[in-house]
């Protein structure tokens, strides 16, 4: 079973830099802005990727800490 | 500025390619794991370590190890995690991390380590600071200052109290130095404006705004967008403009005179006044709500008649780049006894008139008649305790008691050389026998005969 708050830890840090990323696209170089869009896809990703996980987790009854 | 040599530690593709632009300009380098960012610490010499605390997805927050080993070899450890329960936060600062912060405003927060790395590292500019930008010996305002430079890199606003001359322009000017911000350090004095031409000369104006106004005008809080807003003179400003700034200051979003869509800056505010701040609230010449959003730190500065230590490093700095001067010892005696009204403006001044002279060598007779000249009338001032012991022994006592300790001190200050007092202070010599003896009566005040 894995660690809900490492879980819930991770969700919460890659929507933070994906935020942060869509917060600074605007500023970022041209010649970046191609790789930094697919980073944050890539984020987005994991994101769902580690709600699907903890979707599944809470639909087995493990709450993880309040 | 050299390049700062970097080490961001992060699991986090995203995070890491973030924080390069955020440091852009330094020397970056990246680990994405601890065992490589261990090896890149041993190796290597960083100035600061920006570490996340959880370096992968299943890591049992391996990155709380990784402070220790960035403080030892001497990085300034600066912990950017989601994680940050007391716990954490707790271990991270015992293990020795300067700063600790939760990830998510990255932009702001890092401008603001590397001030605070630059300014505060080791101490290291802080010394330097009084011997070349704002120079002073007195310890009370070394540590004012010393201080104020702490809150330099965040945006909380200062406002600097003291009598005009007195440096504040400068202190803010050093603290926007300090401030790590890349935008404009932008000095405005609100009491050289009228109401109208203060509003679009702060808020800017559009073509067509009102006669005259040709084309668009960028008003200071947009040139100082990511710098410092310096509003000196802040008691000129009326209530009406009071309220428009302060909504302004709050909002960071303003709108020119004329245009229907808002204008955003980053603008940090500094402002001054000279004026007594608490006078100014119990008039109602300043708004309470104003004077809270302004007022942060305040630093006072004192007048340069209480800081005389400072009088001669100020002339050498006056003339570093100039013709050096040289006073004899009566000039200096003469400079140091000089009230200054006018603080270091009038200093400087000074010095720039003895410099245009031939000679170099200044004697007391030309100290003197400079001075005499550009001499401002003496402000009437009196203590607390001087105005509690009239009210306790009447004016004409106070009057008399203060008479005869003034004739004492000019007595002292001339080594007992009565000739000299009765010429400076321009008293009778029965008024002079009379403090002597001690036998000073009220009714003297018209005793100059």
């Amino acid at each position: 079973m894995p660690d809900m708050s490492k879980l819930q830890h991770n969700i919460k840090s890659k929507a933070v830099s994906l935020k942060e990323a869509a917060e600074q696209l605007s500023k970022c170089p041209d010649e970046k802005k191609l790789g930094r869009v697919a980073l944050m896809r890539e984020a987005a990703q994991d994101i769902a990727r580690l709600l699907t996980e903890l979707e599944t987790e809470l639909k087995n009854g493990n709450a993880g800490q309040p | 500025m050299d390049r700062l040599s970097i080490l961001v530690v992060d699991d986090d593709k995203l995070a890491r390619d973030i924080m390069g632009d955020n440091l852009a300009g330094q020397a970056v380098d990246f680990a994405a794991d601890r065992i490589s960012a261990e090896r890149k610490l041993k190796a290597g010499h960083y100035d600061i370590c920006f570490i996340d605390l959880m370096l992968g997805a299943d890591d049992d927050y391996s990155g709380l190890k990784l402070i220790p080993l960035a403080v030892a070899k001497g990085a300034y450890s600066v912990v950017m995690s989601s994680c940050d329960t007391e716990e954490t936060i707790s271990k991270a600062y015992a293990l020795g991390c300067k700063e600790f912060y939760v990830k998510g405003n990255e932009a702001a927060n890092v401008s603001v380590i590397i001030a605070r790395y630059l300014q505060g590292g080791a101490g290291k500019k802080v010394d330097g600071v009084f011997s070349k930008d704002f120079i002073t010996n007195d310890p009370a305002t070394r540590a004012m200052v010393a201080e104020a430079l702490k809150y330099a890199p965040t945006s909380l606003p200062l406002l600097l109290l003291g009598p005009s001359g007195t440096g504040k322009t400068t202190l803010a000017e050093l603290l926007h130095r300090h401030s790590g911000r890349k935008g404009a350090f932008v000095a405005m004095n609100c009491a050289a404006y009228t109401e109208d031409l203060l509003e679009s000369e702060i808020f800017g104006y559009m073509r067509g705004s009102f006669t005259g106004a040709h084309e668009n005008r960028k008003g200071k809080l947009a040139q100082a967008d990511g710098g410092t807003l310096f509003l000196d003179e802040i008691g000129a400003m009326s209530q009406a403009m009071q309220v428009k700034l302060l909504k302004a200051i709050e909002e960071k979003s303003f709108y020119p005179l004329g245009a229907d869509k808002p204008e955003y800056s980053d603008f940090r505010v500094i402002s001054a006044t000279l004026e007594d701040v608490q006078g100014m609230l119990a008039e109602g010449k300043l708004r309470f709500d104003f004077f809270q959003r302004v007022h942060g730190m305040t630093v006072t500065l004192k007048p340069l008649a209480q800081r005389k230590c400072d009088i001669f490093p100020l002339i050498g700095a006056f003339t570093k780049h100039a013709k050096r001067l040289a006073f004899e010892p009566a000039a200096k005696e003469y400079l140091q006894g000089h009230a200054w009204p006018g603080n270091t403006r009038e200093l400087k001044h000074f010095v720039d008139l003895m410099a245009a002279g031939a000679d170099g060598q200044i004697a007391l007779e030309m100290v003197a008649r400079h001075l005499k000249q550009t001499a401002a009338p003496a402000a009437v001032a009196f203590t607390q305790a001087q105005y509690d012991y009239a009210l306790k022994n009447g004016l004409a006592g106070l009057a008399e008691d203060l008479k005869a300790a003034i004739i004492r001190h000019n007595l002292a200050e001339n080594h007992g050389k009565k000739a000299a007092a009765l010429k400076q202070l321009g008293i009778s010599k029965r008024l002079l026998y009379m403090v002597l003896e001690g036998k000073t009566r009220r009714g003297e005040e018209n005793d100059h005969a």
